[in-house]
């Protein structure tokens, strides 16, 4: 039976991985050598996660995945999150809200003012749970918790949903050679909330969380579990650090050129001192 | 008169466009300050603090000035600062007649703020910087005008508004100086009130300039001992400044001495801007920062903004020292951005007709400090828009910007020759 199951599953995910080709495949910064990796990992939670699959049964008849990116290069990227719910009774789930609990690590950001903007032209509602400082760097912050919220698209038995939020890089600590960082964003959490109460799955899976915005009032929602393409440790941004070893031939260029420049003018001063 | 609506309507076309950009495309034309001013605005209008939005760090003025941005339209702040541009602009031609500047040349003095690009752009965005620069241009006439209390009233508002033109302090102290060799008129009006000549007598004062050097020694006293007009100038500053910190205080707390002042004291930002000092700042992050690093950052500074106080402490020279002064602190300040080069482009045309420079050296001049803008902004770009590891290069291009800012600064020194000017007019 499970060996069945497994195979129905892979049956799906494969559905599924086509439509996310289809669908992400019109997005111009897709990257396609980036489907095809994506696909190994997929496979890969398929044959090793039977755990997650059994969970995955008692989860409504609903069947998770989500397609995650850092798009765009540099400090202002953009982290991608293809979801998509296959449902074995989609007529159930027909006003249905999902949101996202994303962890930003402690070297990423989101603009609380960028994101309230987002809100206003209705491309992305979500918001952090806490005070975020845009300005601080890396080694002066703490990870914290967004809340991102779509509302969900029906093709068939098929439930999706494309966000797209703006995170931005901090600056990390210099380091002893230079180069890059890495900061790793981790897998986030996936729930969903419908107009019409849900009943399904085990009790503890549920969660209340604000229905559509940081504050307001608390709804009910149910916690889906979901494969992923991320790695454990989660998708990896690189940053570009300063290079320590070279701080005390920057401490004499600079100063010496300062020191300089006053001498400079102070010189020009003179000679046109009339 | 033409040129002030023409300047006007370039500046409403300007926000139009402004507006329909920003619905637009992702990368808006408004300012990022200027959101900044319009939610501390709303704060302010909600009986709220206005420090309560997060980076508002300026005067609680703004707020309370730019609050018909909530209640009448989101651009009344653009069209607000659009019009005080043209009141800045007549201040420069207002100005350059106090300074008996033939009227062509101060019409053209005053154009070149109009129709400047970059004077048009900052305030069509948002940025209130043009109104310290206000404040400043205010300062001056005052001080032209010989309201010495005025203009230290001018100073305190301005200085609370911004915290750089605290440096401004010693030579608008020293320009009412009655040693002669800061004073324009032979009997200044601060030692006797009785004399008020309308007419300064510019020969004398053209070799008095001369000998300036040699009086110096002479007039130690006069320079150290504070005369009328530098009591009421230090009283209104300071009067103006203890009001306005004092009422702030008791409405918001430490928050607004935090916001408005002791953080634009300490600031420091590791991340990549102009500043010569940038990757020296970046690489010793978090690291202790030894006295002699501070020292020599804080020094070289210090030297150039006294030496400039002495040299042109000269009322007729005040625009020129503000200028020079200006670039000084800029360019040794640990963060530049960009729109602190409105600190001193404000001052330019004050000082264009004073200037011995062609045309050609003018534009081949401006092409310089603008390529080597270009240049720094290159390896920035790559380094927050591609990500590549660029540091090096950008603080090579600051330090070839600082280069060519004291370059610039240096022709300027040597180019500023206000006898020309007096010996054409006469």
């Amino acid at each position: 039976m499970a060996v069945h199951c497994n195979l129905l599953k892979c049956l799906f995910e494969c559905v599924v991985f086509y439509f996310q080709v289809r669908q992400v495949g019109t997005n111009r910064s897709f990257p396609w050598g980036f489907a095809i990796l994506c696909l190994l990992p997929v496979l890969h939670n398929v044959v090793g996660s039977r755990s997650s699959f059994e969970e995955q049964s008692s989860s409504c008849g609903l069947h998770a995945t989500i397609v995650r990116q850092v798009e765009r290069e540099g400090f202002h990227r953009e982290l991608g999150s293809l979801i998509e719910l296959v449902a074995q009774n989609p007529l159930e789930w027909q006003n249905c809200t999902i949101a996202l609990q994303e962890t930003i690590p402690s070297g990423l950001y989101v603009n609380q003012d960028q994101l309230m903007d987002l809100e206003r032209q209705g491309t992305l509602t979500a918001c952090p749970e806490t005070f975020v400082d845009v300005e601080a760097s890396q080694w002066h912050s703490e990870a914290f918790t967004v809340l991102v919220y779509s509302a969900l698209q029906t093709a068939h038995n098929l439930l999706y949903a494309h966000l797209r939020m703006p995170i931005h890089l901090r600056y990390h600590a210099p380091t002893e050679s230079g180069g890059y960082a890495a900061v790793f964003v981790p897998p986030p959490k996936l729930m969903i909330r419908c107009s019409n109460e849900i009943t399904c799955g085990r009790k503890d899976s549920y969660f209340s969380a604000p229905c559509d915005g940081c504050s307001g009032p608390q709804c009910s929602w149910l916690q889906l579990p979901f494969s992923t393409n991320t790695p454990k440790d989660g998708l990896r941004v690189m940053v570009p650090v300063g290079n320590k070893s070279l701080l005390s031939i920057v401490n004499a260029v600079t100063f010496l050129v300062t020191g300089g420049g006053c001498l400079y003018i102070l010189s020009i001063l003179v000679s046109t001192w009339r | 008169m033409k040129h002030f609506v023409i300047g006007l309507f370039i500046r409403l076309a300007l926000i139009f466009y402004g507006e329909f950009h920003d619905k637009t495309f992702q990368v808006p034309f408004t300012d990022v300050d200027y959101k900044v001013f319009t939610d501390a605005a709303r704060n302010v209008l909600m009986g709220a603090s206005p420090y309560s939005r997060h980076t508002y760090r300026y005067s609680p003025l703004i707020a309370y000035v730019l609050t018909p941005n909530i209640i009448v339209h989101q651009a009344f702040g653009k069209v607000l600062f659009s019009i005080l541009d043209l009141v800045m602009a007549y201040l420069i031609y207002r100005l350059m007649l106090k300074r008996n500047v033939p009227i062509h040349k101060a019409q053209l003095s005053a154009l070149s703020w109009l129709y400047n690009p970059l004077s048009i752009i900052i305030s069509t965005r948002g940025n209130a910087d043009t109104l310290s620069s206000l404040f400043v241009a205010a300062t001056l006439l005052c001080l032209y005008a010989r309201k010495p209390t005025f203009a230290g009233l001018m100073h305190g508002v301005c200085i609370h508004m911004r915290l750089y033109p605290i440096v401004y302090s010693l030579p608008f102290y020293l320009s009412l100086s009655s040693g002669s060799q800061f004073s324009t008129e032979k009997n200044n009006v601060c030692d006797s009130s009785q004399s008020n000549s309308k007419a300064p007598p510019e020969n004398n004062e053209a070799t008095e300039y001369r000998n300036g050097f040699y009086s110096i020694l002479g007039n130690c006293k006069n320079v150290f001992i504070p005369n009328k007009c530098q009591i009421k100038l230090v009283f209104g500053c300071v009067f103006a400044i203890l009001t306005l910190t004092a009422v702030f205080y008791w409405l918001y707390g430490y928050h607004f001495l935090y916001e408005s002042m002791l953080f634009h004291l300490a600031r420091k930002d590791v991340r990549h801007n102009f500043s010569v000092y940038f990757y020296l700042q970046y690489l010793s992050a978090g690291a202790v920062v030894s006295v002699w690093q501070r020292v020599l950052m804080f020094v070289p500074q210090l030297f150039l903004l006294v030496a400039l106080s002495f040299r042109y402490g000269h009322l007729f020279d005040l625009p020129f020292c503000l200028l020079a002064q200006t670039i000084v602190i800029v360019m040794y300040n640990p963060v530049i951005t960009s729109q602190y080069f409105i600190w001193f482009l404000s001052l330019l045309p004050a000082c264009i007709p004073m200037l011995d420079l062609t045309l050609k050296q003018a534009v081949f001049h401006s092409v310089v400090w603008i390529v080597a803008q270009l240049a720094w902004l290159l390896p920035a770009y790559w380094l927050e828009f591609r990500g590549e590891d660029t540091f090096v290069y950008i603080w090579l291009q600051g330090i070839a910007f600082f280069c060519a800012n004291m370059t610039l600064l240096a022709r300027l020194i040597q180019a500023y020759n206000p006898i020309k000017l007096w010996k054409k007019t006469n």
